[in-house]
C-alpha cells in the first residue's frame, strides 16, 4: 500500500477539482515522486480518488508495455472499488416497494458477488503483478461495472452519478491500447507459449 | 466479405410460417414493416446517426426533429393505430419487423416511434376510443402536412421507478402526482422524470393518483396536450446513451384535465373489484407487450453488432479463434431472434390484441376500408356501452395462465435478449478495441445505447422475479413475490 504521507498527499491533491494544466502539473510531479513504486498500487488508489487524474498519469508511461499494462489493471480495479462504493450508498438510501433496495435479497446476493470481485481485484492489485493478473482484472472490469450499474437503475444512465461515466471509462481502459482479446493473445503466444 | 447467411435475417423464424399459427397476410406485414423501415435508413447516413449521438438536444433539437418529421410524412406515426379510429390499420405485432430493422440502425431513433406506440398503446388499452380517435385526427392532419404530432407516455416518477412496473410494488410505490376530482375534471399537480421523447411530443398519457397514499387503488390515466396550460418541461437528462431519445423531467401545476380526457379512473366502473382488476390487466398488458419489444430491439442491435465485427475483423477470419469469437455472436443473436418472436406471440396471441389474428378477423379487417371502419365498427367501439362491454370481456375471457404466459414472456424476452445484446457488444468490443472508425465509433455507441435496454422497463433483476412469478408453480395460481422479511 501507499505510505499514509503519499496518500494524504494524492487525497489532498485530487479531492478538488482541477483544470487540465493543473492536472498535468500535478501528475508528473507524482510520476517523479513514487514512478519507482509499484505502479499498479498507484493507480488503484488514484482512480478510488479521481480517475480523470489516474488517465492523465496513464497518458505519461506509454514508454514501459507492462507498467502500461499494470497501470491500466490498477485503474480497473480502482475503478470496480468506486463503482461498487457507489452503487452500495445507492442502495443504502433508495426505497422501492416500500423497502430499501439494499434489504431486498437479490441485490444482497447481487452485492455479495460484486463485492468478492472487488475484493480479489484489489488483493492481486496490492500482491506482486504480472500480466495474466493485470489481464484477469481488465477482462472483469467492464461486466463489473455494468452490473454496478443494475442496482442504481435509470439514476446510474444519467450524468447525476458518477458511474455513468465510470461505465465509459473502463470500457476504453480495457479496449484502448489495442482490441483486448488480441492483447491477450499476444501475451499468450509470446511470453508464455515460448518460454 | 463475410456476412450473415440471409435465411437468418427473416424478420420472423422460419417454422412460424410452417405451424401457420398466424395468417399468411400478417407475415407479409411484419417483412413490408421491416423493408419500410430498412428504407427509411437508407436514408439517412450512419454519420448522421452518429452526430446525433453528441448533439446537446436540450439546447437545439431540430436535427432530431427533422427527423421524427420525416418519419410522419411516410405515415408512421398512425400506420399502427387501429383503422376504426382513422389510423392507418396496420397489425400491432407488424411493429417486431419495424423493430428489427430500426433498432439495427440506431436504438434511440426506433424509441422516437416505440415510445408514441406505446403511449397510443395505454389509451388503446383503456379502450378509450373517443380520446384515441381525437389524437389520431390530429397525427394524421400532421402527417399529411409533414409536421409532427406524437405521443410521450408519462408514468415514471422520481421515487418510483420500477415500482411503477409491477402492481405489487404499486401499492407501496411513494408516488406525488395527485389528481384531484372537480367539476367536469380533475386537476393534476405532480412530476415526471425519463419522459422519452416529451421535449416534442404534442400528446402526454399520465397517470395520477386521488390517494398518493394508496396508488394502486387511486390510479387514473389522462391524456392532455403538452401544450394545456400548468404543464412544463424540466431539465432533459444528460445519459449514457441513447441521445436521439432525450427524456426530460415534466412538471404539472394544477394542470385541468375534463373528464373527457380521462382514459381511466375509478368512476369508470360500478364496482371497485373491477376497477382493480382492470388497473392490473392494464399494467400487464402494456408492460409484458413493450417489454417484448425492448428485446426486439435488443437482437436487433445484435445483428448490427454481427455486421460490424464480420467487417472489421477480416483480417483474422481465418484464425479459428476469431471464428469461433464470432459464432459467439451469431449464437446469441439468432437466439435472441428465435426467443423474441416466439414472445412475441406468445404476447399477441393471448394478450388484448388476440382476436386480431385470427385469420377470419384479420382478412376481414384488410378487406375494409378505412373509411367504413371509422363508421363501423368505430363508432359503436367509441359508445360508453361497448367500452364498458369491451372491458368487462378482457376480464372476461382472462385466465390465471394466459395472463401468466403473457406478463412471464414479456420479462423473458426483454431480460434474456438484452443481456444476450450487452454480452455481444462487450465481445465484439474486445476484438476489435476502441477504433477511430465509423464503425468503431458505432460500436461503442451501440454499447452505451444497450445499456438503456437492461434497465428500463424495470431492470432485469426485477424482470427475473416476474419470470420466477409466472413460470414458476401451479397452473392456475402466480407465485407471490416481494414477500420476504427484511434480513430473514
Amino acid at each position: 500500500m501507499l505510505d499514509s504521507e503519499t496518500r494524504a498527499w494524492l487525497a489532498g491533491v485530487f479531492s478538488k477539482e482541477l483544470s487540465s494544466e493543473d492536472q498535468d502539473r500535478y501528475c508528473k510531479e507524482i510520476f517523479a515522486v513514487v514512478g519507482e513504486r509499484p505502479m499498479g498500487e498507484l493507480f488503484f488508489e488514484l482512480a478510488i480518488l479521481n480517475s480523470d487524474a489516474a488517465f492523465c498519469l496513464l497518458g505519461l508511461c506509454h514508454a514501459d508495455h507492462h507498467l502500461h499494462l499494470n497501470s491500466r489493471a490498477g485503474i480497473a480495479a480502482g475503478l470496480m472499488q468506486k463503482s461498487l462504493e457507489l452503487a452500495r450508498l445507492f442502495a443504502a438510501e433508495r426505497v422501492q416497494g416500500g423497502r430499501l433496495i439494499q434489504d431486498w435479497t437479490l441485490i444482497q446476493s447481487l452485492l455479495a458477488d460484486l463485492h468478492i470481485e472487488a475484493a480479489v481485484a484489489e488483493k492481486l492489485i496490492l500482491g506482486e503483478m504480472n500480466p495474466a493478473l493485470a489481464f484477469w482484472i481488465l477482462k472483469s472490469c467492464d461486466h463489473f461495472v455494468s452490473r454496478c450499474m443494475q442496482v442504481m437503475g435509470g439514476a446510474g444512465y444519467t450524468e447525476d452519478y458518477l458511474i455513468e461515466k465510470i461505465f465509459r471509462q473502463v470500457h476504453i481502459l480495457k479496449n484502448s491500447a489495442a482490441p483486448f482479446s488480441k492483447t491477450m493473445m499476444k501475451y499468450y503466444q509470446n511470453e508464455v507459449a515460448k518460454r | 466479405m463475410s456476412s450473415l447467411h440471409s435465411d437468418l435475417l427473416f424478420h420472423y423464424s422460419i417454422q412460424q410460417t410452417k405451424k401457420g399459427r398466424l395468417p399468411a397476410g400478417l407475415l407479409k406485414e411484419i417483412n413490408d414493416a421491416g423493408n419500410l423501415a430498412s428504407f427509411l435508413f437508407q436514408q439517412i447516413d450512419r454519420r448522421q446517426i452518429l452526430a446525433l449521438d453528441k448533439i446537446d438536444l436540450s439546447a437545439d433539437s431540430s436535427p432530431l426533429v427533422s427527423i421524427a418529421c420525416e418519419f410522419s410524412r411516410q405515415g408512421l406515426y398512425s400506420k399502427w393505430l387501429p383503422a376504426f379510429a382513422g389510423g392507418g390499420g396496420g397489425h400491432p405485432l407488424a411493429f417486431f419487423g419495424l423493430n428489427m430493422e430500426m433498432g439495427a440502425h440506431c436504438l434511440g431513433l426506433s424509441n422516437l416511434l416505440g415510445a408514441h406506440y406505446v403511449a397510443l398503446g395505454l389509451v388503446s388499452a383503456t379502450q378509450s376510443f373517443s380520446i384515441l380517435k381525437k389524437i389520431i385526427t390530429e397525427i394524421k392532419l400532421a402527417e399529411s402536412k409533414g409536421e409532427l404530432c406524437s405521443a410521450a407516455l408519462a408514468i415514471t416518477e422520481p421515487s418510483a421507478g420500477s415500482d411503477m412496473e409491477d402492481v405489487e410494488l404499486i401499492k407501496k410505490a411513494s408516488v406525488i402526482t395527485k389528481a384531484e376530482k372537480v367539476k367536469g375534471g380533475y386537476r393534476i399537480t405532480g412530476q415526471k422524470i425519463f419522459i422519452s421523447n416529451s421535449s416534442f411530443s404534442s400528446w402526454l398519457i399520465g397517470s395520477a393518483f386521488t390517494d398518493c397514499k394508496d396508488p394502486q387503488r387511486s390510479l387514473i390515466i389522462f391524456a392532455i396536450r403538452t401544450k394545456t396550460e400548468g404543464v412544463s418541461l424540466g431539465r432533459i437528462e444528460k445519459k449514457l446513451g441513447q441521445n436521439a431519445s432525450p427524456a426530460s423531467v415534466l412538471f404539472f401545476d394544477n394542470v385541468f384535465v375534463s373528464d373527457a380526457d380521462i382514459c381511466f379512473s375509478r368512476e369508470h366502473f360500478e364496482h371497485e373489484e373491477d376497477y382493480l382488476k382492470n388497473g392490473e390487466l392494464l399494467l400487464n398488458d402494456l408492460l409484458s407487450l413493450s417489454r417484448a419489444g425492448v428485446g426486439c430491439l435488443a437482437t436487433a442491435a445484435q445483428k448490427r453488432i454481427l455486421e460490424i465485427v464480420l467487417q472489421k475483423t477480416k483480417a483474422d477470419q481465418d484464425f479459428e479463434w476469431m471464428q469461433a469469437k464470432i459464432a459467439l455472436l451469431v449464437q446469441n443473436f439468432v437466439v435472441s431472434k428465435t426467443v423474441a418472436w416466439e414472445g412475441h406471440v406468445e404476447c399477441y396471441s393471448r394478450g388484448p390484441y388476440r382476436d386480431l389474428q385470427r385469420p377470419l378477423v384479420y382478412k376481414l379487417l384488410k378487406s375494409l376500408p378505412i373509411p367504413l371502419q371509422m363508421i363501423f365498427p368505430g363508432r359503436l367501439l367509441c359508445s360508453p356501452f361497448v367500452r364498458k362491454s369491451l372491458r368487462d370481456d378482457r376480464r372476461k375471457k382472462l385466465t390465471t395462465a394466459n395472463e401468466k404466459m403473457i406478463f412471464g414472456w414479456g420479462s423473458l424476452v426483454k431480460g434474456y435478449c438484452s443481456d444476450r445484446a450487452m454480452e455481444s457488444a462487450r465481445i465484439a468490443l474486445e476484438l476489435i478495441g476502441h477504433e477511430k472508425s465509423d464503425e468503431g465509433l458505432e460500436l461503442e455507441k451501440i454499447l452505451r445505447d444497450l445499456k438503456l435496454l437492461q434497465i428500463y422497463e424495470g431492470t432485469n433483476e426485477l424482470n427475473l422475479l416476474m419470470c420466477f412469478k409466472n413460470f414458476t408453480g401451479d397452473k392456475n395460481t402466480s407465485q407471490e413475490i416481494f414477500r420476504e422479511k427484511i434480513n430473514a
